[in-house]
């Protein structure tokens, strides 16, 4: 560098972000936040300080996974930069991670209250884990402490389940990313029944990947139902209580999403012989109660069998009674009529006179020498009026 | 026979046919309920069409008992 060359002041700004750039292109940082603001909802800025100096950072609000505050402490990483428009020394921040015991506890409530209020947590919006899973998508790390366990279980207690391991880092920055992304290629896959993200517990710290913002959200957007089984009894985590079911341990995580195939074949087979019991009780009843209505059924037949006979006997009586009446009535009339007939008084010597003019019933009609025919009970004969 | 046989069927051979339902159906196995009940319901029709032809035949008797007097 030529110490009498003149520069202006882009190429001061220039030549200086070159060499922060070569000497010290990404840094990290630690400081106490003061100054936190959010300018638009879009960009987030803030200054670091120690005892003796100040830093300003830049970042976006995207960027920020981490609730933070003025007076936590903090780790930010990124590129600093000197900012020639306003002649100001800045880090362009890319990640800010808390720090310390207090700072990690606080960033936690902080982020805690904010999904909480968004309803992330609401137990309405979980689902519910089929009863027998067929395939289980399993993110956790090949060497995570509790992997083990989780196999051992799901394997002893639902020997049939499929699972799809996706390997990825449980701690560290890169966690939350490649958690995320194994969750989406998990949620790509319809086959997945249900999903469980795995690891032993650990230092407060090294469960921190687990509250990220961004990995709460997926979780909460899952199209297949999360289980987390994450740490130990006494470790909660924003993902443990976003998911579906937050379980205590990996081994509880197992416990929750497969049936005991043991447990289910007893069950059944107790099941099966009470049905059976039930189902020979109930066709006893059934059998009983059918044999006592066809009985009701045969009885009443009978009787109305026994009431038409009755009534068909007692009718065939009327119309041959009716038909004795109707005889003895004709018989009478019979009787009377023959009583009256002509023939009977022909019988008796009475004589029917007639005439070519017919029928002569006065003396006073007849004139002399007119012939007249004599009709008597057996025969006619011819004679002449004198 | 079917139902729209009944009709034409003249009175004892529907009688006759009541009493053979009577006794099919007293003897009939449990585990055919359907054609039990097939059975009674052929029992009930003919009980119901004896018992609307004793009640014209009646009528007329009684009609002709009342024409005499």
């Amino acid at each position: 560098m030529n110490q009498q060359e003149i520069y202006t002041v882009s190429q001061f700004v220039e030549t200086l972000n070159q060499v922060i750039e070569y000497s010290l292109p990404f840094v990290r940082i630690e400081g106490e936040v003061t100054g936190y603001k959010v300018s638009r909802n879009k960009w987030v800025s803030f200054r670091l300080r120690d005892k003796n100096n100040t830093v300003s950072c830049f970042m976006g609000v995207w960027q920020l996974h981490t609730p933070i505050e003025d007076g936590m402490n903090v780790v930010v990483a990124g590129n600093p930069r000197l900012n020639g428009k306003y002649g100001l020394f800045s880090v362009n921040v890319q990640s800010v991670k808390p720090v310390g015991e207090g700072a990690l506890d606080r960033a936690y409530q902080l982020l805690k209250q904010k999904l909480e209020s968004e309803g992330l947590f609401a137990p309405e919006r979980k689902q519910s884990i089929p009863h027998y899973p067929q395939t289980i998508g399993v993110i956790s790390s090949s060497g995570a402490a509790g992997l083990g366990d989780f196999w051992q279980q799901v394997s002893q207690r639902w020997p049939i389940a499929q699972m799809q391991f996706e390997d990825v880092t449980v701690q560290g920055d890169n966690a939350p990313g490649e958690i995320i992304e194994a969750l989406r290629r998990l949620n790509a896959n319809d086959e997945i029944d249900v999903i469980a993200i795995v690891r032993g517990g650990g230092a407060k710290e090294s469960l921190f990947a687990f509250n990220d913002e961004t990995l709460v959200r997926d979780i909460y957007a899952s199209n297949h139902p999360v289980v987390i089984g994450v740490g130990h009894e006494q470790d909660e985590t924003l993902a443990q209580l976003v998911a579906d079911v937050g379980a205590i341990t990996p081994t509880n995580a197992a416990e929750l999403i497969v049936p005991s195939a043991e447990v289910l074949c007893r069950e059944l087979s107790s099941t099966g012989r009470y049905l059976a019991s039930i189902n020979q009780s109930l066709i006893r009843d059934i059998s009983t109660k059918v044999m006592t209505i066809r009985r009701t059924i045969v009885s009443k037949l009978r009787t109305s069998k026994d009431e038409l006979s009755g009534r068909s006997d007692s009718l065939a009586a009327s119309v041959l009674q009716q038909i004795s009446r109707l005889d003895s009535a004709l018989a009478l009339q019979q009787a009377m009529l023959s009583s009256t007939s002509p023939k009977k008084q022909l019988e008796r010597g009475f004589a029917i006179v007639s005439s070519d003019e017919g029928q002569v019933s006065r003396a006073k009609d007849l004139k002399s020498k007119q012939s007249v025919t004599l009709r008597f009970d057996d025969d006619s004969r011819q004679a002449t009026v004198q | 026979m079917s139902n729209s046989d009944i009709k034409k069927t003249n009175f004892k051979e529907l009688m006759d046919e009541l009493g053979q339902l009577e006794s099919t159906i007293e003897s009939r196995e449990l585990d055919d309920l359907d054609q039990l009940m097939d059975e009674v319901s052929r029992a009930e029709k003919i009980i119901d069409e004896l018992r609307s032809r004793l009640e014209a035949a009646e009528k007329k008797i009684e009609d002709s008992k009342s024409d005499d007097e």
